[in-house]
C-alpha cells in the first residue's frame, strides 16, 4: 500500500514538473506559431457563431494555425467588444467578429458604456451579408411593400414592427423607412431574430423586418415584400428592392459580418492576417458549407472594409440623433 | 397521425450501422457525464459538440448531437443527487428529495429511480413528438407575448410554497431573485441598470447564479460541518435493488402520468419550457398528493416527478424548430446551427426533403433515451463511490468545479467573481431560513416576464389597448386562472400547515432585507419609465414583505411564540472554518487569472484539504495523498475541459 502511494506520487510531481516546464518553454518564432482566438460576442449556435466557424474551419491550412472560437455574449455584444478593448492581447492572438451595423450603433448610442468605437479597433475583412427583409404574415391583408406603407400613412402610430433587437440592422432599416416614406411605424425589439419572427407569424405585430435567411427559412408562413439592399438576393431572387418599388432606401441596414483585431496590434500581422482571411473566404469548400447553410457571402479586404466602417459611422451618427 | 412513427420505423436501419451506433453510445456516454457536470448544462454541452459535427455526414452528426441533448438533461440530475448542486436549471426540482436520499444512504436508490423516471419521461414525450407533431406545432404558434408573460407568472407563483416552511421568506427570496435578473442592460429598452461595477453590465447569467447558488453554500456547509458526526448509515450495497426500485417506481403510476404530461405541455411553450418543467411538475404532484408534507424529505416520489418530466420535455420542444424552423428553447436554438451546417433547412418541407435524415435523427432520441437508461443505471451502481468521498474533498471539488463551468458558459471570469458573490450572500441567507431555489425561479422566469410584458405594452400601445391585450384570448384567459387558483392553494396550504415558528433573528433579517430593498429603489436611475416598471414593483413587494415579516415577528415574541432553536442553533458551527474557506477561496478567485487556472486549481485542492481540519497532526499524516488526489482530480478536469471540450481557461504564467 504505501509503496503504490509513493510511485503514485513520484507520477504526479513528474507530471506537473512536466507541465510547469513545457508551458514555460514557448519560444519566440514566426507569427502565428499558436492557436488564434475569435471572440464571437454572441451565444454559441447563433447565426453569427456558426458562420464565424464555417469561415474559420480551414485556418489550420491558410493560417498554419487554427482560429478557436471563444464565445463572450452579453448585452448585445457590448460585453464582447469591450473586452477586446480593455483586456484582449494586442498581438494578433486575439481577433473578434463584428457585426454591421449593430456594433457602430452600439457605439453610438451608448457612448459611456461602450468602450469601444471604430477608432480602437482594425478591421480585418469582412465575410457576410444579410440584407434586411420586410415580411408579413401570410394571411395579412397586405402583399407590398406598398400597401403596407399606405396604411401606415393613414394610421399613425398603429403600425408595429418587429426586429431582432435595439440598434440591429433591422431597427436601423425601419429608421429609414419611417424618414424617407414620412411615416411612425413603432419599432419592436424582440430577443433575437427568430422570435421576432415567431411575432410576425403569429399575428403579434404587423409587420416585421428580419434576415432574409431567416425569413427564406419560414417562407411558407410568410410573404416577403421588399428586400433593403441596393440588389436582389440570390436565394430570394422573386423580391423587389425598396429602391425598385421606389423607396429611398439603401443598404446601410445589411447585416454584414467579419472580423477585426484590437488596435495596437502590429501592422505587418494584421496584412498576414487580412491576406489568410481572404484566402479563407476564396476557399471553395468553405464558399460551398456558407452557399448550403443559406449565408449569403459578401468578402470585402481590409482597406476596402475601413471605408465601409466610416461610412457608416458618419450615417449612423446622423440617424441616431432624434433618438 | 401514425406516418410519423412509420417513417421513424422504417428508418431505424440507417441507426444501426456500426459507426452511428459507437457515435450513438459515445454520444450517451458523454452526454451524461457532461450533463452531471454543474454548468455544463444542454444547452453548452450541445452548442460545444456542433464543431465536430463539421465533418460527419449529416445523420452521424444528428445522432451525436440528439443523444447528447437526450442523455445530458438526465446526466443533470447525478449532481443534483450526489452533490446537491443541479447540472442545469431543468434539474432544480430533483434536488428537493434526491439529495435528502442520498444523504440517508439511498443515492444508488435516488439514481435508480431517476433514470427510470427519466426512461418513462422521455419515451413519453418522444410519442407525443411523433404522432402528435402538426397539432402540437400549431400549438406551440399561439403563444405571444402576453401568454408567455402569464407562464411566467404562473411559474413564480409556484415559488411560493417551495421554501423551507416560512411562505413570507419563500417570497422575498423570490423577488431578489427577480431583481437579480433586472441586472444589466434590458433588452427592450436599451437601459442599463443596477450596474454598480463593470462586470454586472453584461447582467447576470442563469447558469452562473444557479451555481453559485447551489454550489457554494453546499460547499461552505460541508466545510463547515467537518468532523461533525454524520448521520451513521451503512453503505452496502443491497441485492436487487435495481428490481425492487424498478417495481416501485413502475408503481408511482401518478406521478409518472403528471410528470410526463406536465413536462409535455410545459415543453412546447417556447422559450419557458425547459427550464422550468421539473419544478411544475414537482409542485403539481406534491399538490395531488396524499401526504404533500413528506416531498422534501426524500421520498423516490419526488425525483420521480421532476425527472420524468424534465425528460418528456426533450421531444415536444423539439417540434417548433423541426416543422417550422422557429426554435423553442436555447438547446434547439443551438440545435438549428447543427443541421443548418449540414445545410438542412427545418421547416414544413423538412419531412418531404430530408426524410432519411429526420426520421434517422428522431430515432437516435429514441434510442439515446434507451442508451441514457442503460448506462445511467450502470453509473448508479457506482454512485457509493462519490457519497464516500470525504466531505473535504467534496467542499473543494466542489468550489473547483464551480469555477469551471461558470467559466465555460462564456469564457467570463468576471462571471466566476459573479457566481462567488451570489454564493456568499445565498450562504448567508440560508442561516437565516432562506432557500435557493425562489431565488432561482425568480432568475430564470424574472427576465421572461419582464421582457414578455415590455413588448406586450409596447404593442397594446399602438393597437388594442391594454386590457385587451392582456386579459383577452383562451390561453391568457386559463393561465391568468391557473395563476389565481395556484395562489388561492398556497395561501389555504399555508394556513392549514404547520406554520414555521418566527424566529428572534428575523427581526434583524426584516430590517436588512427592507433597508436592501429601499436602497435599491432609490438607486435605480433610468430616464425611460418603462425600465422602472419590474424592478421599482419587485422591490416594493420585497420591501412590503420585509414590513410584514417584521410586525409577524414582533406580534410573535410579544405572544412568547418564539422559537428558541432555529437560527440560533443553525449560527452554531465553526467560525474558523468558514473564515478560512472564505480567506482561501478569495485567495484562489485572485490567483486563478495569474498562475492559470489548472495549476492554481491543484494548489487550492492541496491547501484546502490540508488547512481545513485545523489539525496539525492530520496536516503531516497524509501529505502525498492529498497531492496525489489534487493532481488526478485537475488532471480529470484538463481532460474534460481542454482535451474534449476545448475551453480555452486563462494560462497566467503557468497553466
Amino acid at each position: 500500500m504505501k509503496k503504490r502511494f509513493s510511485i503514485l506520487t513520484v507520477v504526479s510531481i513528474l507530471v506537473m514538473a512536466f507541465a510547469v516546464f513545457g508551458f514555460t518553454m514557448t519560444a519566440a518564432a514566426e507569427y502565428p506559431d499558436k492557436p488564434v482566438r475569435l471572440t464571437v460576442p454572441y451565444n454559441p449556435g447563433g447565426a453569427t457563431d456558426f458562420q464565424a466557424r464555417i469561415v474559420t474551419m480551414r485556418a489550420q491550412i491558410h493560417l498554419s494555425q487554427p482560429i478557436v472560437i471563444i464565445n463572450k455574449p452579453g448585452a448585445g455584444g457590448m460585453v464582447g467588444w469591450n473586452w477586446i478593448v480593455t483586456s484582449a492581447k494586442k498581438n494578433g492572438y486575439d481577433l473578434f467578429s463584428y457585426n454591421l451595423p449593430h456594433f457602430i450603433a452600439q457605439s453610438i448610442a451608448f457612448p459611456k458604456k461602450a468602450r469601444y468605437n471604430i477608432r480602437n479597433f482594425e478591421p480585418i475583412g469582412n465575410w457576410g451579408n444579410d440584407p434586411a427583409i420586410l415580411v408579413v404574415a401570410k394571411d395579412s391583408p397586405f402583399n407590398s411593400a406598398k400597401d403596407l406603407i399606405e396604411f401606415a400613412k393613414k394610421n399613425p402610430g398603429k403600425v408595429t414592427c418587429s426586429g431582432a433587437g435595439l440598434y440591429v440592422g433591422h431597427h436601423i432599416a425601419l429608421l429609414q423607412l419611417n424618414k424617407s416614406c414620412g411615416v411612425n411605424v413603432k419599432y419592436i425589439p424582440y430577443t433575437g431574430g427568430v422570435p421576432a419572427l415567431l411575432g410576425v407569424i403569429n399575428g403579434e405585430v404587423k409587420c416585421g423586418f428580419n434576415n432574409t435567411s431567416d425569413a427564406f427559412r419560414s417562407k411558407d408562413r410568410l410573404k416577403l415584400l421588399a428586400i433593403a439592399d441596393l440588389s436582389r438576393d440570390s436565394f430570394v431572387p422573386d423580391v423587389p428592392t425598396f429602391k425598385e418599388e421606389g423607396y429611398d432606401i439603401d443598404d446601410t441596414s445589411c447585416n454584414m459580418r467579419g472580423i477585426g483585431a484590437p488596435q495596437g496590434t502590429p501592422p505587418e500581422i494584421l496584412k498576414k492576417l487580412a491576406d489568410s482571411f481572404m484566402k479563407m473566404c476564396n476557399d471553395k469548400k468553405i464558399q460551398g458549407k456558407m452557399k448550403s447553410t443559406g449565408s449569403g457571402m459578401k468578402v470585402i479586404g481590409r482597406d476596402e472594409l475601413k471605408k465601409v466602417w466610416q461610412k457608416k459611422e458618419a450615417f449612423l451618427k446622423e440617424a441616431l440623433k432624434g433618438l | 397521425m401514425f406516418d410519423g412513427l412509420i417513417g421513424v420505423v422504417s428508418h431505424l436501419g440507417n441507426l444501426f450501422t456500426l459507426y452511428n451506433m459507437t457515435i450513438l453510445v459515445l454520444g450517451v456516454i458523454g452526454g451524461i457525464i457532461l450533463g452531471a457536470l454543474p454548468g455544463v448544462s444542454p444547452t453548452l454541452a450541445v452548442a460545444l459538440l456542433v464543431p465536430f459535427t463539421f465533418y460527419m455526414e449529416p445523420a452521424s452528426g444528428l445522432i451525436l448531437l440528439g443523444s447528447v441533448y437526450t442523455s445530458s438533461v438526465a446526466g443533470g440530475a447525478i449532481s443534483a443527487i450526489l452533490i446537491n448542486v443541479p447540472g442545469a436549471p431543468a434539474n432544480i426540482a430533483t434536488l428537493l428529495d434526491g439529495y435528502p436520499m442520498a444523504r440517508s444512504g439511498r443515492a444508488e436508490e435516488a439514481l435508480y429511480t431517476c433514470f427510470i423516471s427519466s426512461f418513462i419521461g422521455g419515451l413519453f414525450g418522444m410519442v407525443i413528438m411523433i404522432l402528435l407533431t402538426l397539432p402540437l406545432a400549431e400549438f406551440a404558434l399561439k403563444f405571444r407575448s402576453t401568454e408567455i408573460f402569464w407562464v411566467a407568472i404562473l411559474g413564480l407563483t409556484v415559488v411560493a410554497g417551495l421554501g423551507t416552511g416560512n411562505m413570507i421568506k419563500a417570497l422575498i427570496s423570490g423577488a431578489f431573485g427577480i431583481w437579480l435578473s433586472t441586472i444589466g442592460s434590458n433588452p427592450i429598452t436599451g437601459e442599463f441598470r443596477f450596474v454598480f461595477h463593470d462586470i454586472l453590465m453584461g447582467g447576470i447569467n442563469i447558469i452562473p447564479a444557479l451555481i453559485g447558488l447551489f454550489a457554494i453554500p453546499q460547499a461552505f456547509s460541508l466545510a463547515e460541518s467537518y468532523g461533525a458526526q454524520r448521520t451513521a448509515f451503512k453503505i452496502q450495497r443491497e441485492k436487487g435493488l435495481f428490481g425492487k426500485t424498478f417495481i416501485k417506481v413502475i408503481k408511482m403510476f401518478r406521478v409518472q402520468t403528471v410528470g410526463s404530461i406536465v413536462g409535455s405541455i410545459v415543453g412546447i411553450i417556447p422559450g419557458v419550457g425547459g427550464q422550468v418543467s421539473g419544478i411544475v411538475a414537482y409542485d403539481q404532484v406534491k399538490k395531488i398528493s396524499k401526504h404533500p408534507d413528506k416531498f422534501g424529505t426524500g421520498i423516490p416520489d419526488g425525483v420521480a416527478a421532476a425527472e420524468s418530466a424534465n425528460n418528456a420535455m426533450v421531444g415536444p420542444s423539439l417540434i417548433p424548430l423541426l416543422t417550422l424552423s422557429v426554435p423553442g428553447s436555447p438547446t434547439a436554438a443551438v440545435l438549428l446551427g447543427g443541421l443548418l451546417i449540414h445545410g438542412i433547412f427545418p421547416g414544413p418541407d423538412l419531412f418531404r426533403l430530408h426524410p432519411a435524415i429526420v426520421h434517422t435523427f428522431i430515432g437516435s432520441l429514441v434510442m439515446a433515451q434507451i442508451g441514457m437508461f442503460f448506462f445511467g443505471t450502470i453509473i448508479a451502481r457506482y454512485s457509493n463511490w462519490v457519497v464516500r468521498v470525504p466531505d473535504i474533498y467534496m467542499s473543494v471539488s466542489i468550489i473547483i468545479l464551480a469555477t469551471f463551468g461558470t467559466y465555460c458558459v462564456s469564457n467570463n471570469f468576471q462571471d466566476v467573481i459573479v457566481m462567488f458573490g451570489i454564493g456568499l450572500i445565498m450562504y448567508l441567507g440560508d442561516k437565516f431560513g432562506f432557500s435557493a431555489l425562489p431565488v432561482v425561479m425568480g432568475v430564470i422566469l424574472g427576465v421572461i416576464a419582464e421582457n414578455n410584458f415590455l413588448k406586450a405594452y409596447l404593442i397594446a400601445g399602438a393597437g388594442d389597448g391594454f386590457f385587451a391585450q392582456f386579459f383577452t384570448g383562451g390561453i391568457n384567459v386559463i393561465v391568468i386562472l391557473l395563476s389565481l387558483f395556484s395562489v388561492a392553494y398556497g395561501i389555504y396550504s399555508g394556513m392549514k400547515g404547520k406554520k414555521a415558528q418566527p424566529q428572534r433573528s428575523d427581526i434583524i433579517v426584516s430590517v436588512i432585507t427592507f433597508v436592501v430593498g429601499i436602497s435599491l429603489l432609490c438607486s435605480l436611475d433610468v430616464e425611460d419609465p418603462l425600465s422602472s416598471i419590474f424592478p421599482d414593483a419587485t422591490l416594493l413587494v420585497m420591501v412590503f414583505l420585509s414590513g410584514l415579516l417584521f410586525i409577524m415577528t414582533i406580534m410573535a415574541i410579544k405572544k412568547k411564540k418564539v422559537s428558541t432553536r432555529g437560527a440560533e442553533g443553525r449560527l452554531a458551527f465553526s467560525r474558523t472554518r468558514v473564515m478560512i474557506t472564505m480567506v482561501l477561496a478569495v485567495v484562489y478567485l485572485s490567483l486563478l487569472d495569474i498562475s492559470g487556472f489548472y495549476f492554481t486549481s491543484a494548489l487550492f485542492f492541496f491547501a484546502f484539504a490540508s488547512i481545513i481540519a485545523l489539525d496539525k497532526q492530520y496536516f503531516f499524516d497524509h501529505i502525498r495523498s492529498r497531492v496525489v488526489t489534487s493532481v488526478c482530480f485537475v488532471a480529470v478536469l484538463y481532460v474534460i475541459f481542454n482535451v474534449v471540450l476545448k475551453v480555452q481557461t486563462p494560462t497566467g504564467f503557468l497553466f
